[in-house]
């Protein structure tokens, strides 16, 4: 392995690792509030992909508008999502909302296989996302260097949200104790549809990005990241932002590193992941910066 | 005889019960009382294995119990009841107590599908005791009831009835005269000690009702916040003026 | 209700479905017939699931896995060496299952039972979890299993899938196995050991303080469900004669969950009901796929609508009626004589004696 060789592989995987740290903050916030694994989390960041994809070629708009018209709108329908099947079911069993979550999961995928077409489309890629850029013997593309900069980005102000606004003291608030947030006053609704848009929010992003390096879409593309993104997740520690971030990381990291290393496992890619989370799960289940949480009897 | 000996129970950085040392005799009943959050579930299930206690250990007969797993240490004769009921819910009130029988049937996958006679004939047996146990709290004419669909005072009745199911020699009772009216507490005390008197079990009893507390414990242990305040009789307890202030608050 | 009538009632009804049984696979046509015994299959593969998560309360996603493995062991061990010469042009077969051919009944069982062996394995160290990392981890294993299969290629043929398995799920065979599966179900939950069971669901914590040794129960039903999962496969993949590493998604356990919550999650009644119902209708509303002639529109196929259509009464069922048709109830005699379905003898006093004489 030559060294430009490997220089370029790092930075695909710090792209992958970003576009999955972006996803993998949706899931790990929406648990911390609800403990919910929503299912649906990778189908969101697929619409996302897909209203940017029409509002450019449908409707003709410039991409920018494009892509923040299509962001806002996933955002808007993330907050529903939560509303239709997951809000009736807050009371009920775990088991009943997971049902729930998993349902709305196949209904998106199938719509939009109804609605879109089952067959690939083709992103539409601007210019400047796809130029060839040279860095000495290393040539990359500019869209791989410009995701890891809109991911820390974005994730600075999420922080800045989270940790320097009333809202964002209140998410945090309902995500220790649900219960004693709402005796304190606090809107739990809209802290939790707060938090389901802004999961959304940058999940779309991630599908804009994601399409902008990868530009192949179909109706289940969001299956597999979003499942693997649920394991960074869990691998960073479920319920932290800062660990969704770091398992999202770690997971590119891998993903991309054992195939540039020993390339005969390309065929197992996607099963890294699973026995990344079986691992962890068995060893600490809390995660990397996860805390243990005791069931009172 | 049960021994905890120096038994800590600590969450992080939350000590929840702090340097336990309890006895109890055969045959002894003895109570455990305190204002609530002084530890006093926690305590039980350091007892019962539910929390392995992060020092010290508890010692029943000679056997750590801080070693074993729940199920072990009811198989040795520990049973107990639990604060907020726990009930299975979605079976009736003579199955709730059936199940608790399984232990001292020995049940086992294959034999237990396939019927055959000698397990068969086991559970008829279980039958009759279970029914004969429900009968004794005159809770037999519930027996096909839903066990979730009973009164609250019968459904503590109920959760006792069960745990005796398991044939213990130590009982463990977690308040189990909360919800219950004068009259149902006198029965209630009469009942705790019928059972002692009849299977010779010991009994621990956590309880916030001092009518009960004073009526059938020798003995007492006062915990607060974790810490163990005062233990003797009942007479010894009244009269302490740490438990009175613990109680009441201070000036 | 009288037994003596229970029984006699119990026996006509099977004398009937044996009948039914009988006029199908003589004068069913092909495809009805196969629709007819996939409802079987189905039967087998829902009860397997509602053993794990409706009686003991274990969320597993991960059915689809084992069924890969009953399938996969099933047809290996069925096919002739002259077949599997054929299917493994890519690669050839290892030498130790070139020349294996074993008969049916043999062969399906030691399928169930190498099933049943990877969820002893996984459900040791997975069964700890608690239920939505359960969920997540054994999903995971389903994945890891489905990429094991892709990829090993002088095993499985990998992601050629094998073709040409004997036509072993004949009609009397697969309801045999859905009868069986009916049986074994009610004997357990009727049994000591079932009651460990549903303790297990309702309450781990009190069960464990009844002396149940709840990690035990959850291991036991884990493998015994894998193990009619890995039968169910074997009999999925003798049906339609080829099975390869996708018909093994996520779907397929997706499909199962389906029609265990909508029969109700803890009732073996709810779960053939719902077999029966949900095949059906999925094959009743494949047109939904197709090009429709809808008054003035017509659509050129909308694949995907099927899908759409039972998503959507799924997450109506899990919201608006989460036990699904029968909850946990179960079907008897005695509540069809309630629903005035059956004759009655006699008027409603004479009744009401009979109750209060027993």
């Amino acid at each position: 392995m030559t060294f430009p060789l490997f220089l370029q592989h790092l930075t695909n995987a710090l792209s992958l690792g970003s576009l999955y740290a972006l996803i993998a903050i949706g899931y790990t916030m929406v648990y911390g509030i609800l403990r919910l694994i929503n299912f649906a989390h990778g189908d969101v960041f697929m619409l996302g992909a897909y209203f940017a994809f029409y509002l450019v070629t449908l409707l003709l708009l410039p991409w920018w508008v494009a892509f923040l018209v299509a962001i806002a709108f996933t955002a808007m329908l993330g907050i529903g999502l939560e509303r239709v099947a997951y809000k009736p079911l807050r009371d009920s069993p775990k088991i009943s909302i997971m049902i729930s979550a998993i349902g709305a999961s196949f209904l998106i995928e199938n719509l939009a296989t109804v609605v879109f077409g089952g067959r690939p489309k083709g992103f539409v890629v601007p210019d400047m996302f796809a130029r060839v850029l040279h860095f000495g013997s290393v040539s990359v593309v500019s869209i791989s260097v410009m995701i890891p900069i809109f991911t820390f980005a974005l994730l600075a102000l999420l922080l800045w949200i989270v940790n320097k606004t009333k809202t964002g003291m209140a998410m945090r608030a309902v995500s220790t104790d649900l219960d004693a947030a709402r005796l304190q006053a606090i809107d739990v609704n809209r802290v939790v549809s707060f938090t389901f848009g802004l999961g959304s929010l940058l999940a779309a992003f991630g599908g804009i990005l994601w399409s902008l390096k990868y530009p192949q879409l179909n109706p289940t593309m969001g299956i597999m990241p979003g499942l693997k993104c649920f394991i960074a997740a869990v691998l960073g520690g479920i319920g932290n932002i800062m660990g969704a971030v770091l398992g999202g990381f770690l997971l590119g990291l891998l993903e991309i590193l054992i195939i540039a290393f020993l390339p005969d496992l390309t065929g197992y890619r996607d099963a890294f992941a699973f026995v990344a989370l079986i691992l962890v799960l068995l060893i600490k289940p809390s995660g990397l910066l996860g805390k243990n949480q005791v069931e009172k009897v | 005889m049960l021994v905890a000996n120096h038994a800590t129970m600590r969450f992080g950085g939350l000590t929840a019960v702090s340097d336990l040392n309890i006895t109890v005799g055969d045959r002894e009943i003895v109570g455990l009382i305190g204002p609530n959050g002084a530890g006093k579930t926690t305590a039980f299930n350091m007892i019962t294995g539910v929390y392995k206690p992060t020092e010290g250990n508890v010692v029943y007969n000679g056997t750590d119990l801080t070693k074993l797993l729940p199920h072990k240490i009811t198989a040795l004769g520990l049973a107990r009841t639990f604060q907020n009921i726990r009930l299975f819910r979605e079976m009736n009130v003579l199955e709730n107590v059936l199940v608790a029988g399984n232990l001292r049937m020995g049940v086992h996958f294959l034999p237990s599908v396939l019927h055959l006679p000698g397990p068969l004939a086991r559970e008829r047996e279980l039958r009759d005791r279970a029914m004969h146990l429900l009968e004794q709290v005159g809770l037999a004419e519930h027996a096909t009831d839903s066990a979730v669909s009973l009164p609250y005072g019968k459904q503590r009745r109920l959760e006792i009835v069960r745990a005796l199911a398991t044939r213990p020699s130590f009982l463990l009772l977690d308040e189990p005269a909360a919800g219950m009216n004068p009259q149902e507490s006198r029965e209630l005390m009469d009942f705790i000690m019928k059972i002692r008197d009849e299977f010779g079990i010991s009994i621990l009893l956590i309880e916030h009702h001092m009518q009960v507390v004073m009526g059938v414990c020798s003995r007492m242990y006062v915990l607060e916040y974790g810490i163990t305040i005062a233990d003797g009789t009942p007479d010894e307890i009244r009269k302490n003026q740490r438990v009175i202030e613990a109680y009441l608050g201070v000036d | 209700m009288r037994d003596q009538k229970k029984l006699i009632l119990t026996v006509s009804g099977c004398v009937l479905a044996i009948a039914l049984i009988f006029c199908m696979d003589t004068f069913a046509g092909n495809f009805t017939l196969r629709v007819f015994n996939l409802c079987a299959i189905y039967i087998v593969l829902a009860l397997s699931m509602n053993l794990l998560n409706g009686f003991t309360g274990l969320f597993s996603l991960g059915h689809a896995g084992f069924m890969a493995i009953g399938a996969y062991v099933c047809a290996l061990l069925t096919m002739s060496p002259a077949q599997k010469t054929l299917n493994f042009f890519l690669a050839p077969i290892v030498p130790w299952l070139a020349n294996v051919q074993l008969p049916f009944l043999l062969a399906i069982v030691i399928a169930g039972a190498v099933a049943a062996i990877f969820a002893w394995i996984i459900g040791t160290p997975v069964l700890r979890l608690r239920d939505d990392y359960l969920a997540i981890a054994t999903l995971g294993f389903a994945e890891i299993i489905r990429v094991l299969i892709t990829n090993a290629q002088t095993v499985t043929n990998g992601a050629l899938g094998l073709k040409g398995l004997p036509k072993y799920s004949t009609t009397w065979v697969v309801w045999s196995f859905a009868a069986l599966s009916v049986v074994f179900m009610v004997a357990l939950m009727r049994s000591a050991y079932g009651r460990s069971l549903k303790a297990v669901r309702d309450d781990e914590i009190a069960a464990q303080s009844m002396g149940i040794d709840v990690a035990h129960v959850k291991i036991v039903s884990f493998v015994a469900s894998s193990f009619i999962a890995g039968i169910g496969g074997a009999l999925l993949g003798h049906l339609m004669t080829t099975i390869d590493p996708k018909m093994f998604v996520f779907g397929l356990t997706y499909n199962i969950l389906l029609i265990v919550v909508l029969g109700g999650n803890g009732s073996i009644t709810g779960s053939v009901i719902a077999s029966i119902g949900v095949t059906v209708l999925m094959e009743l509303l494949r047109f939904l796929d197709g090009p429709l002639n809808f008054i003035a529109f017509r659509t050129d196929g909308l694949p995907g609508l099927r899908m759409v259509v039972f998503s959507l009464l799924l997450m109506i069922v899990v919201i608006y009626r989460q036990k699904g048709l029968m909850g946990t109830r179960e079907f008897s005699w005695d509540m069809l004589a309630e629903s005035g379905l059956l004759p009655k003898r006699g008027n409603k006093s004479s009744s009401n004696a009979a109750k209060g004489g027993k």
